[in-house]
């Protein structure tokens, strides 16, 4: 990261980057049961993209 | 959708003694020793001592969901299923691996060591990506342990190095 952006403050990336650390160690933690069910929402989720990419073709 | 019913289905192999044993590898593993993300199959290796029994298995399987070359459909997710002697570091993972549980079932998992020096021989933009996601969460004895084991030519190790930029 060159940390060159002027378009927003240093306190809100740092505030960003600190939940979206808190967010990856919070899942890092989970068990394997919990890591499993977002796994199967993300292929349910990307199956159903795939079904209306089809459609609009 | 549920990765857990393709588990119980080779839960239900092994009771029965169709499957000898079975480790889950890939993508799922790494998920295990890291976060979730999206992969669009189960890795699945099966011990097996000849081809026939390889071929029994997915005979079996074929009553569970919808089987093409070596991958089954269970339930809308697919599962990719290997011989564990495709490669001699998913051989030597399933001995000793730990066991996770997920709804009533205790499936082995490969060690993020082992998936380490697996994605360094496959090499493919996403096992490579797997190597650098798995970093945090190896123990650096036992890398060294397995690269001293299983690299006999020091090519996973060069990779290793190539790609991460520091000696395992």
């Amino acid at each position: 990261m060159t940390g060159n952006s002027r378009r927003v403050t240093k306190g809100l990336l740092d505030r960003l980057l600190k939940s979206q650390a808190r967010r990856s160690e919070r899942e890092k933690r989970m068990s394997f049961g919990e890591k499993l069910k977002i796994v199967d929402q993300l292929m349910a989720d990307h199956e159903a993209a795939m079904k209306r990419s089809k459609v609009k073709r | 959708m549920a990765i857990a019913d393709v588990l119980r289905v080779f839960r239900d192999l092994k009771k029965e003694g169709t499957v000898k044993d079975y480790i889950v590898y890939g993508s799922i593993a790494a998920m295990v020793h890291t976060r979730p993300f999206y992969t669009k199959d189960v890795d699945i290796g099966v011990s097996v001592a000849s081809d026939m029994e390889y071929i029994t298995i997915f005979r079996r399987l074929s009553e569970f969901g919808t089987v093409e070359g070596n991958h089954v459909v269970v339930n809308g997710t697919s599962a990719d299923v290997f011989p564990t002697d495709v490669s001699p570091i998913i051989n030597d993972a399933i001995n000793g691996a730990r066991r996770k549980k997920v709804e009533n079932v205790y499936a082995k998992v490969a060690s993020p060591e082992h998936l380490v020096l697996e994605a360094l021989r496959v090499a493919r933009r996403e096992d490579r990506a797997r190597v650098i996601m798995l970093e945090e969460a190896v123990d650096r004895d036992k890398l060294r342990e397995l690269f001293e084991r299983l690299d006999h030519d020091g090519e996973l190790k060069a990779r290793y190095e190539r790609l991460t930029g520091q000696t395992p």
